[in-house]
């Protein structure tokens, strides 16, 4: 035992010696910036003092090692804490707690905190959360994004439009000129399209009814589609929703006065695209979109199975992935 | 008689120069309070600190030193003193079948030596605790975030860098350049191109 401890011992005192080796570079460049401000005595670190003054004694730091030296042993022994003593994995351990917007305050600090903090990974893990991963059916075979880019990617849609889009809907009185209401989203507002008394818009991933009066929510149709619902389209009634998204589907939702927004779920789909599906326009029987897939699709709605199409029909039939058929695609 | 002497005053010695005498083969593990076995950890600057064995494993670095049979004399951890090993031991008895290590334990467990080591979610008072524990002013949590990356203790480093990135919300630029002690070493023209850059992190 007490042959083989010594051998144990000095394996982990050479790994500390090899970190503290580490650290004292680092530590050396840190301290050009001593600020001569006084920390506490108790946590000062008697072992990196010393190894700092060895290493400054021989090198061109030596002003530095007259300074160290000439203090009091207790308070020249700590200069002031630097982030660079530290490792950057655990910098980058920091960094990772925070978020965009911290992130970008924080790559103005160094140059150091600017590549920790322009990590490819961490900002993939960011978009991904707040938009799911991209779509991987882009049109003209668009790849998916470049190493490096996510950051970017991530800024475009999170920050560069919100300067210019505030995510509201304003309803203005045409006579006079007022802004009347302000509808607040969560996202940005893709599409609007008023009915009546009410308007609908779609916001991200989310569809959602209005009531103009009173600017109160009627009805919110959360996660209508992954990534964005770009696009809207209503019946004249009003009580028939079209959604199109960047899944390149298209939902059909119905309203009714009871209309609880918790479990709305679309009573047809189609899939007429393979990209994000921007526009839609609905005349009856027709609903036609377009999609950066670069096609139209025309679907015939009155054709839907099971669908007598009376909209104020309480009792309706699920039709998922209607036909083919039913849609003809032009290109 | 004189052999009545020699045993206490050797056991004495032992505590206060243990790296000089060692521990002959045949002594039994050094045993706290509760019988668990204990090992020694002895700072930079010479301070000693008694920690429960399996507490120690929640530092990958102590676990290795362990495994690889130094855990019968102090363990000398030179760049940690003694105000920081201190508070280190304390979360490590705090942090008893915390999950944030534990679970590494399930897969290197020998011999049944974690089985009351079974995970549990940390409880109000363990939070309690860890709020507590990073309390601490700028230059002592640096200690201790270093404290944690030497001893590879997932459950410190959580605690320690969730501070840190505490520490730095909501600061300016330069409040985050002073505290974590950088230097500016953008140019004004790089760094006014940077801000540009980032302006939508400003608003």
């Amino acid at each position: 035992m007490a042959l083989e401890c010594p051998k144990a011992k000095a394996s982990l005192s050479k790994e500390s010696a090899g970190r503290a080796l580490d650290e004292q570079n680092k530590s050396t460049h840190s301290k050009n910036c001593v600020s001569g401000d006084v920390p506490g005595p108790n946590f000062t670190s008697q072992a990196d003092y010393k190894s700092v003054l060895l290493k400054s004694a021989s090198g061109f730091q030596s002003k530095k090692a007259t300074v160290e030296s000439s203090g009091s042993d207790d308070s020249a022994a700590d200069s002031r804490r630097s982030i660079t003593d530290l490792p950057q994995a655990l910098v980058s351990e920091i960094l990772c707690r925070l978020d965009a917007k911290e992130l970008g305050i924080v790559s103005c600090v160094s140059t150091l905190l600017h590549s920790l903090a322009s990590d490819n990974k961490g900002w993939r893990q960011f978009y991904c959360e707040r938009w799911g991963p991209p779509v991987c059916s882009m049109p003209f075979g668009t790849e998916l994004p470049e190493e490096k880019a996510w950051k970017d990617l991530f800024i475009e849609r999170e920050f560069r439009s919100n300067g210019s889009w505030d995510m509201s809907v304003r309803i203005w009185d045409r006579a006079k000129l007022k802004c009347l209401k302000v509808l607040r989203h969560g996202d940005w507002v893709w599409s609007l399209v008023p009915r009546g008394s009410t308007v609908a818009s779609t916001a991200g991933r989310d569809a959602y009814i209005w009531d103009i009066e009173n600017g109160d929510q009627i009805a919110v149709i959360g996660n209508a589609h992954p990534g964005n619902a770009y696009s809207l389209a209503r019946t004249h009634s009003g009580d028939l929703l079209f959604t199109g998204g960047g899944d390149g589907a298209i939902h059909l939702f119905k309203l009714t006065q009871e209309t609880s927004s918790d479990d709305i779920k679309p009573v047809a789909t189609w899939i007429p695209h393979t990209a994000a599906v921007h526009s839609l326009a609905f005349e009856f029987p027709w609903l036609v979109s377009c999609s950066s897939d670069g096609r139209l699709a025309l679907i015939d709605v009155g054709r839907l199975e099971g669908w007598n199409f009376q909209p104020k029909q309480t009792s309706v039939g699920l039709i998922k992935n209607a036909t083919n058929t039913d849609v003809t695609i032009l290109t | 008689m004189s052999s009545g002497d020699s045993g206490p005053s050797s056991s004495k010695q032992l505590v206060q120069q243990p790296a000089a005498a060692g521990r002959s083969p045949n002594q039994p593990p050094l045993l706290g309070a509760g019988g668990r076995k204990v090992i020694v950890l002895k700072s930079g600057d010479e301070e000693e600190f008694e920690v429960d064995l399996l507490d120690a494993m929640q530092s990958r670095t102590l676990r290795r030193a362990i495994e690889d049979g130094c855990g019968d004399g102090p363990m000398p951890l030179p760049n940690l003193t003694g105000p920081v090993l201190a508070k280190v031991v304390e979360l490590f008895r705090r942090h008893r079948g915390d999950p944030r290590w534990a679970d590494e334990l399930q897969e290197t467990e020998k011999e049944g030596m974690f089985k009351d080591y079974a995970p549990q979610k940390p409880t109000a008072e363990v939070k309690g605790f860890d709020r507590e524990f990073v309390s601490v002013d700028r230059d002592a949590l640096f200690d201790l975030l270093r404290a944690a990356n030497f001893l590879e203790a997932p459950g410190l480093l959580d605690v320690t860098c969730d501070a840190a990135a505490d520490a730095v919300m909501n600061m300016t630029v330069e409040e985050v350049r002073e505290y974590f002690g950088l230097v500016n070493d953008y140019t004004p023209e790089e760094e006014a191109a940077l801000r540009k850059q980032h302006e939508w992190a400003f608003q």
